[in-house]
C-alpha cells in the first residue's frame, strides 16, 4: 500500500517534468502547457480533414482510399516522432531527479515502474490526441454513401483508423526510446551525452526531409504498390495503413503482409524499448550522479581555435571587445546550447529539405524548358539555404538561454547598443555569408564557369547581407538574454509572412538575376545597385540617435492567462 | 526597504547583515544598479550612481547571491566574455584568466563545461569575474557560500588585502565570523530598516554585548532561539 502510494506520486511528478521543457514553455503550471501542447499538437489532425471536407463528401471512395489514410499515419509518426526527440532528455532520470530521489526511502523497483508508467501514459495521451481529429472526423466521410451501415460500420470504421494511427504514434515513440536506451547501453555516459544533441539534431533533420519529400512520396507510391516495390514494403507509415485497412476487411494481400509487419514491428521496437531500457536505467542512474571528470587538457574547440588562429582573425575583425563579446556568446550558445541548436537544425533542415527536394524533382526532368527551370532552381539554392539559417538565427536569438545569467550584461552594461549588435551581424555573416560564398565559388565554377560562379557568390552574399541589416534592423536586445512569449503574432499571418518573404528572396531575386546575367553591364549595374542599397542601409543605422541608446531586458515571462486587470 | 541609509569608505570593509527577507539582496541590487531605488538615491563620490551608471559600473565588482552562469560555457570562455565586455584589451586579458584560475585551483577545469562545476566552483569563477577588471567597489553577496575551507580562508585574506589597496568593499554574509574577522564597519538591516550600524566594537559596546552573533541576536532574533530549536525537535518526535 505504500508503495503504491509512493509509485502513484513519483508517476505524476515523472509526468509533469515532461512538460518542464524550455522547448515548450518555460516557468508555466505544467496543466496550462499540457493543454497548450495537447491544443497544438492535435491541430494538423483536426486541420487536414476540414481542409480535405468538400473533396471527400463528394467521393466517398476517395476518403477510402488507402494513400488517404497514408496521409494521417505519415502525419501522426511524424508528429510523434518529433515530440519523442523533443523529450529525449526526459526519457530517463536527470541528475535533479537522482539527486531528490536517492536520499529518500524508495526502492530503485517503484521508482523504475513509475518512470516507466509516466512514459507510457505519455505516450497513451499523445498518440491519441495527435490522431483524434482525423479519428474523429475521417470515418464519417468515409462512410458518406454508406448511410445505410449502420453505427456499428462507423466504429468499426473508426476503430480501424485508430489502430492504424495510434500503433503508427507508439511504434516511432518505442522506437525513439530504444535508440536512445541501447546508446546508453553501448556508450560511456560521457560520449552519451556529448552525441545525444547531434542524434536530436540528425532526427529532426531527417524528420523534415521526411516531410517535404512526402508528397514526391505520395505521386509514386502507387506505382511502388503496383510492381510490389521493396521500398512499399518497407515503408513504415504504409504498414500501420495496412493495418487499417486489414481492420476494415481488405481482401489484399499487400495489405494483410504489412499489417503483420506493422504488427511486428510495433512489438519488436516495444520489446527492445524496454529490455534496453530496463538495461540502461541502473547504468546510467548510477553514472548521473558522478561528477563528470575534469576536463583533460584542452577541448576540441580550444585547440581548433588556437591551430586556426580564429581567435586572431576575430580579434582583427573585431577590434571592440564589445563585438567580440557578443560575437562569441552569440556563437557559442547557437553551437553549444542544445535547445538553441536543436532549433536552428529544424530550420536549416527545412532549408535542406527544399534543396534536396527541388534538386531530386528537377534530376528526373528533361526538355529545353525544364533545363531552363533546372538553372534557375539551381541559381537559387544558396538563397535557399541563406533564408532558412539567417531566419532560423533570427528566431532563435528569441529564445532564452539561462535567462537568470543575464546578469553578466545588465552589470557590465555600455551606454550604446550598438557595437553589441554588430557583434551579432558579424555572426551571423561569419557563420553564414562567408562561408556560403566559399562553398559556392567551386561548385559554380564547375557547374556554371568562373564568371557566373564569382557574379552569382556576389548576388548571394549581397543579398544575405541586405537580409541580415532587415532582421537586426530595430532589435534593441542581445541574443538569448530576454523571456520569450511564443504566439505574439497569429500563426497564418506569420507563416504568409514567412512564404511571401521567401517567394521575393529566392524566387524573384533569381527571376532578376536570370536576367542580367547574359549581358556583364546589366551584372555590374545589378551589384552596384544592391552594394549602394546596403551601404545606405549601413549609413542610415550608424546615423544618431539610432543605436545610441541602451539595451533591453525583457526578464518576465508573459502570463499563460491574461486578464483585464480590473482589481488595479 | 524603509529609509535605509549607510556609507562604506575605501580602506573599511563594510559587513552587511540581516536575517532572510530583511532587503539585503534588495538593497544590492539597487546599489549595482540593477534595480532603481523608488524613493531615495545611490550615491558615489557624493553623485547619484543614475547619473553616469555606465561610467559607475565599469568600477564595479559583483558577486551575486545566486550563481547564476551559462553552464555551457567552459569557465574559461565564461570569463573572457566577462572581461570582453568590461572592454579589456584580449592578451592581457587571457594572461589574467590563467593566472586567476590557477591561483583559485580551476587551472584543471578550465576547460569544462559550467554545467560540471560543483557549486564552490562556481562561486570562485564569480569571485575571478569581480576582480578580473580590478574594480574600485567590490560588492559580494554571500561571498563564501559553497566555497570550501581553504579558499574560504583566501577569500578572507582577498577581502583584507582588497581593504588595504583602498576598494570599497561591501560584503553581506551569513557568516559572522567572516564579517566579525574582517570587516571594520557592520550595517544591520531587520524587516527593511537598518537597525545599527557602525564599527563593530561601536555596536557591540553599544548593545553591550561581546560578540556580533550577541549583537545579531539581540537585534535581530524575535524568538528565543534554544527554545525554537527544542520545539523543532519536540515537533519532528511528534
Amino acid at each position: 500500500m505504500h508503495e503504491r502510494h509512493q509509485f502513484g506520486k513519483l508517476a505524476r511528478n515523472f509526468f509533469t517534468r515532461f512538460f518542464e521543457s524550455d522547448l515548450l514553455a518555460p516557468e508555466a503550471d505544467y496543466r496550462a502547457t499540457l493543454s497548450q501542447a495537447l491544443g497544438l499538437l492535435a491541430t494538423p489532425g483536426l486541420f487536414i480533414p476540414l481542409l480535405l471536407m468538400p473533396l471527400l463528401m463528394m467521393n466517398s471512395d476517395a476518403a477510402r482510399s488507402w494513400p488517404i489514410k497514408l496521409i494521417f499515419v505519415f502525419l501522426s509518426m511524424l508528429v510523434m516522432g518529433v515530440l519523442s526527440v523533443l523529450e529525449w532528455d526526459a526519457l530517463m532520470l536527470d541528475r535533479r531527479d537522482q539527486a531528490i530521489l536517492m536520499a529518500l526511502p524508495l526502492r530503485p523497483r517503484t521508482i523504475f515502474a513509475a518512470k516507466f508508467w509516466a512514459l507510457a501514459k505519455f505516450m497513451a495521451i499523445f498518440s491519441v490526441d495527435v490522431n483524434a481529429g482525423s479519428i474523429l472526423l475521417l470515418p464519417p466521410l468515409e462512410m458518406v454513401d454508406k448511410r445505410n451501415a449502420g453505427l456499428l460500420a462507423l466504429i468499426r470504421y473508426g476503430g480501424a483508423h485508430a489502430a492504424g494511427t495510434i500503433c503508427a504514434s507508439a511504434f516511432i515513440f518505442l522506437f525513439v526510446v530504444a535508440v536512445q536506451a541501447t546508446l546508453m547501453n553501448l556508450l560511456k555516459p560521457k560520449w552519451f551525452r556529448r552525441i545525444s544533441t547531434g542524434v536530436q539534431t540528425l532526427s529532426i533533420l531527417s524528420l523534415l526531409a521526411a516531410l517535404f519529400f512526402f508528397p514526391a512520396v505520395m505521386e509514386q507510391i502507387p506505382a511502388w504498390k503496383a510492381t510490389g516495390s521493396a521500398i512499399f514494403r518497407l515503408f513504415p507509415p504504409v504498414w500501420y495503413v495496412g493495418l487499417c485497412e486489414a481492420l476494415q476487411g481488405t481482401a489484399d494481400a499487400q495489405f494483410q503482409a504489412s499489417a503483420r509487419t506493422g504488427l511486428y514491428a510495433l512489438a519488436a521496437a516495444g520489446a527492445w524499448a524496454v529490455a534496453a531500457y530496463a538495461m540502461a536505467y541502473g547504468r546510467y542512474t548510477r553514472a548521473s550522479l558522478e561528477i563528470p571528470a575534469k576536463a583533460a587538457g584542452r577541448p576540441a574547440s580550444v585547440r581548433r581555435e588556437r591551430r586556426w588562429g580564429a581567435g586572431d582573425l576575430v580579434g582583427r575583425l573585431m577590434p571592440n571587445p564589445l563585438e567580440r563579446a557578443t560575437f562569441r556568446f552569440t556563437w557559442k550558445t547557437m553551437r553549444q546550447s542544445p535547445k538553441h541548436r536543436l532549433i536552428l537544425a529544424a530550420y536549416v533542415g527545412t532549408g535542406l529539405a527544399i534543396v534536396l527536394e527541388e534538386i531530386v524533382t528537377l534530376s528526373f526532368q528533361g526538355g529545353e524548358a525544364w533545363r531552363q527551370a533546372r538553372q534557375m532552381a539551381l541559381l537559387s539554392l544558396p538563397l535557399v539555404v541563406s533564408f532558412f539559417l539567417l531566419s532560423g538565427m533570427r528566431f532563435v536569438f528569441n529564445i532564452p538561454s539561462e535567462l537568470p545569467a543575464n546578469w553578466v550584461f545588465q552589470i557590465t552594461e555600455r551606454a550604446d547598443r550598438g557595437a553589441y549588435l554588430s557583434g551579432v551581424r558579424k555572426c551571423m555573416s561569419l557563420v553564414v555569408v562567408a562561408p556560403l560564398a566559399v562553398v559556392m565559388l567551386p561548385v559554380y565554377a564547375l557547374l556554371m564557369g568562373p564568371e557566373i560562379a564569382i557574379v552569382h557568390a556576389a548576388y548571394c552574399s549581397l543579398l544575405s547581407l541586405i537580409m541580415i541589416e532587415a532582421l537586426v534592423w530595430g532589435l534593441e536586445k542581445l541574443p538569448f538574454t530576454c523571456s520569450y512569449a511564443p504566439g505574439k503574432l497569429p500563426v497564418v499571418a506569420l507563416l504568409c509572412g514567412y512564404w511571401l518573404a521567401f517567394m521575393a528572396y529566392t524566387d524573384f531575386m533569381v527571376l532578376i538575376e536570370s536576367r542580367f546575367l547574359g549581358s556583364r553591364v546589366a551584372t555590374l549595374i545589378a551589384l552596384a545597385m544592391l552594394g549602394g542599397l546596403l551601404w545606405a542601409l549601413t549609413a542610415y543605422r550608424k546615423q544618431p540617435p539610432a543605436e545610441t541608446t541602451a539595451l533591453v531586458f525583457h526578464e518576465e515571462p508573459d502570463p499563460v492567462v491574461r486578464t483585464l486587470d480590473l482589481m488595479a | 526597504m524603509n529609509d535605509v541609509s549607510f556609507t562604506v569608505r575605501p580602506h573599511a570593509v563594510c559587513g552587511y547583515l540581516g536575517p532572510n527577507g530583511s532587503g539585503k539582496s534588495t538593497t544590492i541590487k539597487m546599489i549595482t544598479g540593477l534595480l532603481p531605488p523608488s524613493t531615495g538615491t545611490v550615491l558615489y563620490n557624493g553623485q547619484d550612481i543614475r547619473e553616469d551608471l555606465v561610467g559607475y559600473k565599469a568600477m564595479l565588482g559583483f558577486v551575486p547571491e545566486e550563481p547564476h552562469l551559462y553552464s555551457y560555457l567552459t569557465g574559461w570562455e565564461y570569463l573572457r566574455l566577462t572581461g570582453e565586455l568590461r572592454c579589456l584589451p584580449s592578451a592581457p586579458l587571457e594572461r589574467k584568466i590563467d593566472g586567476m584560475l590557477r591561483l583559485f585551483a580551476l587551472d584543471s577545469y578550465k576547460h569544462a563545461p559550467i554545467s560540471s562545476y560543483s557549486k564552490g566552483m562556481r562561486q570562485k569563477i564569480l569571485i575571478v569575474a569581480a576582480l578580473l577588471h580590478n574594480p574600485q567597489i567590490l560588492i559580494f553577496d554571500e561571498p563564501i557560500s559553497g566555497l570550501d575551507i581553504t579558499a574560504a580562508l583566501i577569500f578572507r585574506e582577498l577581502l583584507a588585502d582588497l581593504s588595504r589597496e583602498g576598494k570599497i568593499v561591501l560584503c553581506s554574509s551569513h557568516e559572522l565570523a567572516l564579517v566579525e574577522s574582517v570587516c571594520a564597519e557592520v550595517v544591520i538591516l531587520h524587516h527593511g530598516k537598518v537597525v545599527a550600524s557602525g564599527s563593530i566594537d561601536e555596536v557591540r559596546q553599544l548593545r553591550h554585548m561581546p560578540s556580533l552573533e550577541g549583537v545579531f541576536s539581540d537585534l535581530v532574533a524575535s524568538e528565543n532561539i534554544e527554545n525554537t530549536a527544542a520545539n523543532i525537535v519536540e515537533l519532528m518526535e511528534a
